[in-house]
């Protein structure tokens, strides 16, 4: 209905078409973004499909917010390098986006169980890969453990079988 | 396809946190600041994005024709803004890994009101993994907590002793004269 960049739209289209078998399991608020808008007295529906608007409209409210915050209650402003805050924006860009795509892909419960193990990475990164130099603040090697034993309780808990359902 | 963008939102959920610990060790700015400046910055570069790719003026027209998609985004943003807020608090107060526990342990207390108010039935296996996940959060709630008050004792007494190695040099010093 409205244009769109043809790669773009050919992507949506082999989401959307996988989409409709899991169209059960759409339960949340925002996942109502999911499910079609429709005008009454007529037989159209139409999803909205720009994920990226998505996060843009999400993070403006925050932006303003902030801004009014920081100006009117606060003299002192701390200045922060735009390289760091651009690295920031993309990972939440890029997290956020591949998140709303999958939960276009996938069914809802599965994404939130893989979401909910994101600790095991935070752990990874902190430890295997971490920038922080302050050492208060640098994870130690067992806070591995802990994430894994979070990671396989999550698992069991979404794989431990469905009472209803034996 | 699915599997793959979950690894991607994985690795990026675990590059965010180190990010803004950089930040805020750095230049320790206040959790407001750093939640006004990268929220800005994902607007630029969205924007950016969706100018490119046209989808801006197509999200505006959505927007015109069904009213009820601007409700549901204005909601769904006010409620994203207060519990940012909330997160960068964290973030300003505790490790970098603290927030998704939390998170977790906060989607383990829903599990668990659920099961207990509507009374859904669960297996020996799930109820086991619920203890699994509580255990542990608690566990590194508790070392957290400890570790830290070990932390600061431990500076203290650094404190402490420099301050009486400098009153020594300066009686010494004192005394020599």
């Amino acid at each position: 209905m409205f244009p769109a960049p043809h790669w773009y739209r050919w992507y949506l289209r082999l989401l959307l078409d996988r989409r409709i078998s899991y169209r059960k399991n759409v339960t949340l608020k925002l996942f109502r973004l999911k499910q079609p808008y429709d005008i009454k007295n007529e037989v159209e529906y139409v999803l909205f499909d720009n994920p990226v608007s998505m996060i843009w409209a999400q993070s403006l409210f925050a932006w303003i917010l902030g801004f009014i915050v920081n100006t009117f209650f606060y003299k002192e402003h701390t200045k922060m390098p735009v390289s760091n805050l651009i690295a920031c924006a993309i990972v939440v860009i890029v997290s956020t986006h591949t998140y709303i795509l999958a939960i276009y892909i996938t069914n809802f419960p599965i994404v939130m169980m893989v979401k909910s193990c994101n600790i095991i990475s935070v752990v990874f990164v902190g430890i295997f890969c971490s920038r922080v130099r302050d050492k208060g603040l640098q994870l130690g090697r067992t806070k591995m453990i802990v994430a894994i034993f979070i990671t396989i309780g999550i698992m069991m808990y979404n794989f431990g079988g469905d009472v209803k359902h034996q | 396809m699915g599997i793959v963008l979950l690894v991607i939102s994985l690795v990026a959920d675990g590059f965010l946190p180190d990010f803004q610990a950089v930040i805020k060790s750095e230049y320790k700015p206040r959790p407001l600041e750093m939640f006004e400046h990268i929220n800005k910055w994902v607007v630029i570069l969205c924007w950016c994005y969706s100018l490119a790719t046209g989808q801006l003026l197509t999200t505006y027209q959505f927007a015109v024709k069904y009213p009820a998609f601007l409700k549901d985004i204005i909601v769904l943003s006010i409620l994203t803004s207060i519990g940012q807020v909330f997160v960068y608090r964290m973030i300003k107060q505790f490790k970098q890994h603290i927030v998704p526990f939390v998170i977790t342990t906060r989607k383990i207390f829903t599990v668990v009101i659920s099961i207990i108010f509507y009374n859904h039935p669960t297996t020996t296996m799930q109820i086991l993994s619920i203890f699994i996940v509580f255990g542990s959060a608690s566990y590194e709630y508790l070392s957290e907590i400890y570790g830290d008050k070990k932390h600061e004792d431990h500076k203290a007494i650094k404190v402490l002793d420099t301050e009486e190695r400098v009153e020594m040099t300066e009686t010494e010093d004192s005394m020599r004269k």
